[in-house]
């Protein structure tokens, strides 16, 4: 009857999609990828003489505006068939200050997840707040979660971790071992991003082995392989007008691991950065003038162009490779979208790795 | 190449010289552009909406998950739930009293894992910062009246408590206009320190509706999933609305189209003489159709940029009353912002460009074909019109007997229009005829048979006005008879003083006994209501205490002898007439319900019921509740000596805290009743109107067009001796006989579509079918506006025509061969 007013909520028309990482402002002002270039007042600063050891490095940095844990892995099936995974925890906070109970807390928190074969690439990610349990990260024993997606320790000196992640699309159980030493980027951790002096506090788990299980819809399959777990925190890890990387991490086959990043700027040079690991673990900070990477191949993908092909060279550590995507459509369908996939390598050397490249 | 733009020029000149022609084709065609594409972009708005709020309705409709036991939720199961997988995402939503008295619902939300689902695209504003909404002082939403009713509260804070925050601070208001009056949005956080409720929730919602996982074991005795009626596709409910603009636009397009055929015809036909022309300087029959396409291209995407501003300022003056209406009728949100999509200008343009090119055909073919497009001796109609005319009446009524789709009925009014318009200029020429064979001078002779030649020329404006005066025949008619039935059933439906809804059980409860204490009250007639699904169809149950307030008032379409007292006694029902037609159910039938304890209902009787989408079962409110355990009651229509309704309200209010929409009075519910028919059908009638002026100015282009060709017709007339004050008086009544004639004829043209509409269209449309009613001043109305038209129409040619020269009149005769 006409005399019904239809009284309802509306409340949902309020909601917009906005990016966590970016703090959802529309701000004029450049802030490089993501508001990793925003300015980051009342936060502590990272500092070169901050000393930085493992495993006290996997815990939370609450009083830094941003942090991640990161994990990618190049695996096979028991066919020889390669894939990848990658999985991730990002932890932003929208205020400085000390850390508010419950709902009032000031930390965000975002998964991200991706698996990749050669023609199937799925991605997915969730949001949660910090100060109620959603997500969060524990130091002993480590444990960093977020809803049911959990990376964490079974052995108190975190040599040994369990990885698992499901969705209605795919999951993994992915045991990893720790088969090196935890290794120090940059200068003693110390990584810098900019010729502004931008950096953050970076330290890497390259030597993992990987084995466990992974399911694609209701397939499942057994994996092993190799995997890399990266730990970085930073309050302004890029600067204002660098709105991208190129992000490499390779396992040589000789069992030495090289990481090369190339911070992209608006104006003027490119920035980039990188190290190389011999296969003991000894990492060796490589200067930006030592390090050659040139893109060889474009791919388009969501309507943008992509290098998926590099040339990368270390001229002084012997290296000259050509990288290429085990899937150029690795375009990972997130709330801040960008190209994350493993590759495969040629050339003096051979072996795995992922690319990560952003801001494109 | 240089010839060639010789050619356009040389055409394009035609319009500078005869510029009220260039006018009569800018104006039927912006008009015809203006109301297709404004009520395209009406019609797409609302769709746009629709789709966005059945995303976002998706998840208001989705399931979710109360406590079994207490109305909180320990924070703790949320967390539980996530860790376990549960796309869910937390709520607290509770009322507050405000200082004041008002009660208002609170609102914390958790737009973290509310919005869920990244692939979409931000639907609300810009406006709407994450950090702030999250961050002290942190921010209150609320619809521009609630923020009015608060502001004194945030000027004037308490001390401590709402609206202070933990720290002590005011949250910022955020007014938005798309939310409800009385209900502020905030974080969970403050949410939770206003009610001070520590980490406790009220409602888990469900962001997948998919979702099918059991609880985990540990909260299978604590929570409870709920899913919700899934009545919300409004797209559906609505189209038939939508179809009834559609072709009320569709009809606006032709007549303007008709506009810009007059125009064009005549252009080209005066371009006779220059075609010879440029035929003889070598121009080509290829080329010079090439050009005239270009011209018409040229013109026609021009007049349609603008014409597609017109269309989109109609749209934003119609659209208050369309949303509106769609809110009132099927609930639906429209914001009162037009938002439109890029291909809506295309489609537009296409829409334009389209048909000028079409309308153009026939005189370009004409044109060509050397044949003079206007006839100069021979009146007769072809013949050809009148058989397709009746053949177009038979497929008419094929389809009025076997049709039973809404589009099929709509289809029988394109049928109806088009063989009445192939038809008229034949009935025309009958009805002229006949005038002629019983004219007694050889000047009223003259009269008839030259009324008969102006038919053909006049036909489309003849056409286009028979179109308008029917439409607004029949469609004023449809409008005027539903006001008239509508408000007669509301007289009657609502015979009770007061009508009041309690916030819950407890409170009905103490209101109940509250107003057996009052001895104004004569009666209290509770009422409950649950809603079921029927073959996938919403179907709401209400449940009344059997009374002689119902009996007695209650319209009903069919009844058994003794209805009121089967529902009373032996469980009958009584439905809908929207029901009744979409089951097919009829008195005596027994009806299976789903989810009844009772096998079957017996149905007693029909009541119609405009306005609701929905189908309605009425029965007793003891069978409802034994049936349906989980009925909501706390309604009540209340009987009460008519002098002691105010203060009956007042100490309501007063007691009970009761807002403006959970307690009104007879008066308030029929009022809003009535003012939203007036708004539901605002925009049908301004659109009529619409209509209406642009088959006037459609009939004075026609005639701007004619009066042109007449000389070589009325010169030997003034040869003959007719002064050219008579001649013009001729003329004028010439033109009103026509007019009229057609407006004679648009009214049982008017009156077949207004039965159509009220039989068909609105029974296959909504479900309930109206009284056909007549209003004989609307018709009279209709002529003298016929007339007026054709007066005004004819001012001009006229006046040009009582000033001709003689040695203009003698032209006619050099140009006669």
């Amino acid at each position: 009857m006409i005399i019904n007013p239809h009284i309802r909520n509306q409340w949902l028309l309020i909601l917009p999609i906005s990016l966590l990482l970016s703090g959802c402002e529309a701000d004029p002002a450049p802030q490089g990828f993501a508001g990793l270039g925003s300015a980051a007042e009342g936060f502590q600063t990272v500092s070169p003489e901050t000393l930085i050891d493992y495993p006290d490095a996997l815990g939370a940095h609450p009083d830094y505006r941003i942090e991640w844990w990161y994990i990618t892995a190049n695996l096979e099936d028991p066919q020889g068939t390669p894939l990848g995974i990658q999985w991730t925890l990002f932890r932003q906070a929208l205020t400085p200050g000390p850390q508010r109970d419950g709902w009032a807390n000031q930390q965000l928190w975002l998964g991200h997840a991706a698996i990749t074969r050669e023609h199937q690439h799925l991605s997915t990610e969730t949001y949660a707040r910090g100060g109620v349990g959603q997500a969060g990260v524990t130091q002993e024993p480590f444990e960093a979660w977020i809803d049911h997606w959990r990376l964490y320790a079974t052995r108190e000196d975190a040599t040994e971790f369990i990885l698992e992640l499901q969705t209605p699309e795919f999951g993994y159980q992915l045991q990893l071992q720790k088969t090196g030493p935890a290794v120090l980027q940059g200068d003693q951790g110390f990584s810098i991003k900019s010729a502004q002096g931008q950096a953050s506090h970076y330290i890497s788990l390259p030597f993992m082995h990987a084995s466990g299980e992974v399911r694609i819809g209701d397939k499942q399959l057994e994996v092993q392989g190799q995997a890399w777990l990266d730990r970085e925190w930073s309050s302004q890890p890029l600067s204002p007008d660098q709105q991208g990387w190129d992000w490499f991490s390779l396992h040589l086959d000789q069992g030495d691991k090289l990481m090369l990043f190339r911070l992209r700027h608006d104006r003027g040079e490119d920035y980039y950065s990188g190290t190389y690991i011999d296969a003991e673990g000894h990492p060796h900070p490589l200067q930006p003038q030592q390090i050659h990477m040139q893109p060889t191949g474009q791919h388009s993908v969501a309507g943008r162009q992509l290098p998926v092909e590099w040339q990368l060279s270390v001229a002084d550590w012997g290296i000259h490779i050509q990288t290429q995507a085990l899937n150029p459509d690795a375009w990972m369908q997130t709330g801040i979208a960008y190209w994350e996939g493993p590759i495969r390598f040629s050339g003096s050397h051979s072996g795995v790795g992922y690319l990560e490249m952003t801001g494109y | 190449m240089i010839t060639n733009l010789w050619v356009l020029h040389a055409l394009l000149s035609h319009w500078r010289r005869h510029p009220l022609q260039l006018m009569t084709l800018v104006l039927g065609l912006l008009s015809a552009t203006a109301l297709w594409s404004g009520v395209q972009a009406l019609n797409q708005q609302a769709r746009h909406s629709y789709d966005q709020a059945s995303s976002q309705l998706e998840r208001l409709n989705q399931p979710y998950l109360v406590h079994q036991q207490q109305f909180w939720i320990p924070q703790v199961q949320y967390i539980e739930l996530r860790r376990a997988g549960w796309p869910v995402t937390p709520m607290l939503q509770e009322q507050i009293t405000l200082p004041a008295g008002q009660v208002i619902t609170l609102i914390g939300l958790d737009p973290v894992t509310l919005q869920q689902s990244t692939q979409q695209q931000n639907t609300f504003t810009s406006t709407f910062s994450l950090s702030q909404f999250l961050s002290p002082p942190w921010e209150v939403w609320l619809s521009p009246a609630s923020a009015e009713q608060l502001q004194p509260l945030w000027d004037n804070p308490p001390i401590q408590g709402f609206p202070r925050n933990p720290e002590g601070e005011l949250p910022q208001l955020r007014i938005n206009n798309t939310l409800a009056d009385n209900e502020l949005i905030t974080d969970l956080s403050l949410a939770q320190h206003w009610l001070q409720q520590p980490e406790q929730l009220s409602h888990l919602l469900l962001l997948d509706s998919h979702f099918n996982t059991p609880l985990p074991e540990s909260l299978q005795a604590e929570l409870r999933r709920i899913d919700p009626e899934s009545d919300q596709d409004i797209a559906r409910l609505t189209d038939s609305f939508h179809l009834n603009l559609s072709a009320l636009s569709l009809l606006a397009f032709l007549v303007g189209l008709m506009m810009v055929y007059s125009a064009v015809h005549l252009a080209l036909t005066q371009r006779l003489a220059l075609k010879r022309i440029l035929y003889a300087c070598g121009v080509s029959q290829v080329q010079l159709l090439g050009w005239l396409m270009t011209e018409l291209l040229l013109l026609s995407s021009l007049i349609a940029i603008p014409g597609l501003i017109a269309g989109y300022w109609i749209a934003a003056l119609l659209l208050p009353d369309v949303s509106a209406s769609l809110a009132g009728l099927y609930g639906a949100d429209i914001p009162p912002q037009l938002q439109l999509p890029g291909g809506w200008w295309h489609s537009g343009l296409l829409m334009a460009v389209g048909g000028t090119l079409f309308t153009a055909l026939v005189p370009l073919i004409k044109l060509l074909k050397q044949q003079p497009a206007v006839q100069h001796s021979n009146p007769g109609i072809p013949v050809i019109l009148n058989i397709t005319g009746m053949l177009c009446a038979l497929a008419a009524i094929c389809l009025a007997l076997l049709g039973d789709s809404l589009l099929s009925g709509f289809m029988l009014l394109a049928l109806i229009f088009i063989s009445a318009g192939l038809l008229l200029p034949g009935l025309l020429n009958r009805l002229l005829q006949w005038g002629q064979h019983y004219s007694g001078s050889v000047t009223q002779l003259w009269f008839w048979a030259d009324a008969r030649l102006q038919i053909a020329p006049l036909s489309v404006a003849l056409v286009a006005l028979l179109f308008a005066l029917s439409t607004s025949i029949g469609v004023g008619g449809m409008v005027e008879g539903f006001r008239l039935t509508f408000t007669g059933w509301l007289e009657q439906r609502l015979a009770a003083e007061v009508y009041l809804r309690a916030e819950d059980d407890e409170q009905a409860e103490q209101i109940h006994h509250w107003l057996t204490q009052r001895p104004e009250v004569t009666a209290i007639l509770p009422s409950g209501r649950t809603d079921i699904q029927l073959n996938n169809q919403p179907i709401e149950l209400r449940g009344i205490q059997p009374h002689a307030t119902y009996s007695d008032h209650w319209p009903l379409l069919a009844a058994t002898p003794n209805t009121w007292a089967q529902l009373d006694e032996q469980a009958a029902v009584l439905i809908n007439e929207q029901l009744a037609r979409q089951q097919g159910w009829q008195i005596g039938d027994w009806l299976h319900l789903p989810g009844s304890m009772q096998s079957s209902f017996y149905l007693a009787g029909i009541y119609s019921d405009y306005g609701n989408p929905k189908g309605q079962i009425l029965m007793s409110l003891d069978t409802l509740e034994q049936n349906w355990p989980d009925t909501q009651r706390g309604s009540f229509a209340l009987r009460v000596i008519p002098k002691a309704v105010d203060p009956l309200l007042h100490d309501l209010r007063l007691s009970f805290n009761l807002s403006g929409t959970r307690l009104l009075d007879q008066q308030a519910v029929k009022d809003y009743s009535l003012r939203l028919f007036e708004r539901t059908f605002a925009a049908t009638q301004a659109l009529n109107l619409l209509v209406l002026s642009v088959a006037a100015v459609a009939l004075f282009s026609s005639l701007l067009t004619l009066s042109s060709m007449r000389l070589t017709q009325v010169a030997p007339v003034w040869a003959c001796g007719v002064s050219r004050r008579h001649l013009v008086g001729y003329e004028l009544l010439r033109l009103l006989l026509l007019a009229l004639l057609t407006a004679l004829l648009a009214i049982p043209l008017g009156l077949l579509i207004s039965y159509c509409l009220v039989t068909l269209i609105n029974v296959r449309a909504f479900g309930w079918a109206l009284p056909w009613q007549y209003f004989p001043l609307h018709w009279i109305l209709m002529i003298l506006a016929a007339l007026g038209s054709a007066l005004a129409a004819a001012a001009l040619p006229l006046i040009q025509l009582a000033r001709y020269s003689p040695t203009r009149l003698l032209q006619g005769f050099r140009d006669d061969h």
